[in-house]
């Protein structure tokens, strides 16, 4: 018998070049397939606003449906444009510090954005009327 | 589950510190052949167009945010924002975006069926790359006819 103690799955977590197994793959899939669905919606939605002006959008924005489904879309789409840039950072910057630096930023930027478009779409959502 | 064990311990000496940097890549996994020796076909345009666009739509994603923020910050603002939104030469921006979203979207459900396994024959595999490649360019194309006829966008 072997002396070793550790189980097959310790043996190979953390494996490949990713360093994080098939997590972050399951999650992209997971959040590509609540995309099509909210990207196709989003496509259609902006053909709405698109040549109204300020009226026409905050108008479209204050719509409650409107504003929860864009603000799904937008951290759907965050969260998966984050794992996204992740691989492609992994894949082709492999010194750890800047790699590391990289994988900051990215995550960095996707929470700016976030806090950003959710501060923005409450703000229209739940501000006064038109006359701003 | 004996036969996942020998397949992890294959090859890997006990004494082996762990992530350790080797001398010999005799334990590393095998490499796949690089560029040069790959004939081309037309699922390697797929798959690096599916990476450019999806790059690209991160910088799409952050002019939503800016769209969204100039709209919270209300008419003079938002004036300033379609001085640059809505200029001739953004929608240069606009039509790439959209266009990287369509190819995307096709390319994304394009993975999803080949994740289920179904697709990746090398006949079948070119024909939905190519399904996905075309879906952008005449989506796209009847996109920004709409907008046009119905007058929402003018040149």
């Amino acid at each position: 018998m072997s002396d070793d103690f550790r189980t097959d799955r310790k043996k190979v977590e953390g494996l490949g070049g990713g360093r994080h197994g098939a997590g972050v793959w399951v999650r992209e899939r997971i959040s590509s397939v609540i995309l099509v669905v909210l990207g196709i919606w989003g496509l259609w939605a902006a053909t709405r606003f698109i040549g109204e002006g300020f009226d026409g959008a905050a108008a479209w924005l204050r719509s409650p449906i409107n504003a929860v489904l864009l603000l799904l879309l937008v951290m759907t789409t965050l969260y998966h444009m984050n794992l996204g840039l992740r691989s492609v950072i992994e894949d082709y910057v492999h010194k750890p510090l800047g790699k590391g630096a990289l994988l900051f930023i990215n995550f960095f930027v996707c929470l700016v954005l976030a806090v950003a478009a959710a501060f923005a779409v409450l703000k229209v959502a739940f501000g006064p009327g038109l006359g701003l | 589950m004996s036969q996942a064990k020998t397949g992890v311990s294959d090859g890997t000496p006990k004494s082996a510190p762990k992530n350790a940097p080797t001398k010999s890549r005799r334990n590393d996994p095998p490499l796949s052949p690089h560029l040069q020796i790959w004939r081309w076909h037309v699922t390697m345009l797929g798959s690096i167009l599916h990476r450019v666009t999806g790059v690209g739509l991160y910088v799409g994603a952050m002019l939503v945010v800016a769209w969204l923020v100039a709209l919270a910050l209300g008419r003079d603002a938002y004036k300033a924002w379609l001085s640059v939104a809505a200029h001739p030469l953004a929608l240069v921006v606009w039509i790439g975006l959209s266009l990287c979203a369509f190819y995307h979207l096709a390319s994304g459900i394009r993975h999803l069926i080949w994740d289920t396994g179904a697709g990746l024959k090398p006949k079948s595999a070119d024909a939905l790359v190519n399904l996905s490649i075309w879906f952008a360019l005449i989506a796209t194309a009847l996109y920004w006819a709409y907008l046009i006829v119905a007058q929402k966008v003018t040149l």
